[in-house]
């Protein structure tokens, strides 16, 4: 097959879902390509996806063409239309929110039949108008891209699904592993690498188009951490923030919060893609033993700076006395609207350069 | 009125007082919203919790108070455990008091911390049993068939 140098967006190669498929139990041979319409040439691509489709034999095979919408590479009623298969998709770019959520739901791990169209033959998927463009909240990201699905799904990408143990109702929370043993809680933070390249979505997004979203959760698919001396303190957040639908791990102090996210960091290196962040955002507790939270912060940055990566850090303090030496206070539990507000407005990441400015 | 909504009117009006007075704050609210199917007695437990801690810290409290030398250091990182505790869980009073008594503690006020521990002492009582009371109410609202309301 002669190389076409198909492009990729955001962070997806052209992969076929059949090496998705190898992580997931028992999925029929199905293919599906999602492919840049403006990557090439278009009679091109078609050609060389023709040339695909045929060596691939047995298994299905499924194209979704992404079309940029002001500069269309395929027209309706022309030409190129007829060189599409019937039975692919057109779809207009971005490939996001609930575009991507159709696309997902085509493959079979995800209860889609495949071959069956996203929308009828001939139209495309417009934009509902209610999406936001997550590009430019992502853009504070550059390094962060991930793959926001419904709760229920995080089973199938290997997540450590730490809602199960928040609300485990024997659990004492006294003897929480997790609260005992930081250095444990890193360790199950590596296997949740997802296997997939992942895409910057809003679940808020989803949830606008797709009503059927079940318990839909604020905090959905974001991973914090979580640094406190005071162990009721880590018991109401942890407990707050994982009904919300987040991935806590906690940690008694600045230390031990600075080598967590050292390790995870660090153990990213195996992978040759972008970085994903250890943590999405960091709650820290000004006023700690061993390593107060100013200084882990600013021990965080420093390590932050080899990978070019910059993690939110929302600070609290139970002592309200305004010393601006200190971090800015907040309230002991932060309401997830703020995380939202604080995502979208890129307002967490001022929070991280306050706490820079005051005290570094 | 049926029994049902009788107590869940009394547990409404419950509720604001406690609030009204200051015992809790909209963090203890927060808490509330927070129970569901997964957690129903995440606040019981909580709240058991924060009362097993803030005993065993007066007592630590009031043996560093009772030395010739006081270190009145200690007695500052007991009360900013305590501050940090009863603001989490929206224990709104012994979170004042602990305000006041850490003030003491920089003075090196004997006195004055003495008497912010009998402060936490009374606020702690009176809390336990307000918030006993809230309890024993929800049970009754679940056992009549009810579910528990949050306090808007």
């Amino acid at each position: 097959m002669k190389d076409v140098p198909l492009s990729s967006m955001d962070g997806i190669d052209q992969k076929p879902s059949a090496s998705r498929g190898s992580n997931l139990r028992g999925a029929p041979g199905f293919v599906l390509l999602v492919i840049d319409a403006g990557a090439g040439p278009f009679q091109e691509l078609c050609r060389v996806v023709a040339e695909f489709r045929r060596d691939l034999h047995s298994s299905c095979c499924k194209v979704v063409w992404l079309d940029k919408p002001t500069s269309r590479s395929i027209n309706l009623r022309s030409f190129e239309q007829d060189l599409i298969d019937p039975r692919d998709d057109i779809l207009l770019k971005p490939f996001h929110g609930s575009r991507l959520y159709q696309v997902i739901q085509l493959l079979p791990e995800f209860g889609g039949h495949g071959l069956i169209s996203i929308s009828d033959r001939g139209s495309t998927i417009q934009d509902t108008g209610a999406l936001k463009d997550p590009g430019s909240s992502s853009s504070t990201h550059p390094q962060s891209t991930r793959l926001k699905i419904p709760s229920t799904w995080e089973n199938s990408f290997q997540q450590v699904d730490s809602q199960a143990d928040g609300n485990s109702k024997n659990e004492k929370y006294r003897k929480n592993p997790l609260l005992d043993d930081p250095y444990h809680s890193h360790a199950r933070s590596k296997s949740r690498e997802p296997p997939a390249e992942r895409l910057p979505v809003r679940s808020s997004e989803i949830q606008e188009v797709r009503g059927n979203v079940s318990k839909y959760k604020s905090l959905s698919g974001l991973k914090f951490l979580v640094a406190d001396d005071n162990e009721i303190s880590r018991i109401v957040s942890r407990h707050f923030l994982t009904g919300h639908g987040a991935t806590v791990e906690v940690c008694e102090n600045g230390e031990e919060a600075f080598q967590l996210v050292r390790m995870g960091l660090h153990n990213q290196r195996e992978h040759s893609h972008s970085i994903v962040l250890p943590y999405d955002y960091i709650l820290m507790d000004c006023e700690m033993p061993k390593m107060d939270g100013c200084e882990a912060t600013r021990q965080i940055r420093k390590e932050e700076k080899f990978y070019g990566v910059h993690i939110p850090i929302l600070a609290f303090s139970a002592d309200n006395s305004g010393d601006e030496g200190l971090c800015k206070p907040e309230k002991k539990v932060v309401e997830p609207s703020t995380y939202k507000e604080a995502s979208e407005c890129g307002v967490a990441e001022g929070y991280g350069e306050t706490l820079d400015l005051v005290t570094c | 009125m049926d029994v049902l909504s009788q107590l869940q009117r009394q547990l409404a009006d419950f509720l604001a007082s406690l609030y009204r007075e200051g015992f809790v704050d909209d963090q203890f609210t927060q808490l509330q919203k927070l129970q569901d199917e997964s957690s129903p007695d995440f606040v019981m437990e909580v709240v058991s919790l924060f009362f097993e801690d803030c005993e065993k810290l007066v007592n630590n409290m009031a043996k560093v108070l009772e030395q010739q030398v006081v270190d009145f250091k200690q007695v500052d990182s007991h009360v900013h455990q305590l501050k940090g505790s009863s603001s989490s869980i929206g224990a709104a009073r012994i979170r004042n008091v602990c305000i006041a008594f850490k003030t003491f503690c920089e003075a090196q006020n004997r006195e004055g911390c003495l008497r912010c521990l009998q402060q936490v002492n009374h606020e702690h009582a009176q809390l336990k049993a307000n918030l006993q009371s809230l309890f024993t109410l929800e049970r009754q609202i679940v056992a009549a068939g009810g579910t528990v309301p949050a306090m808007q």
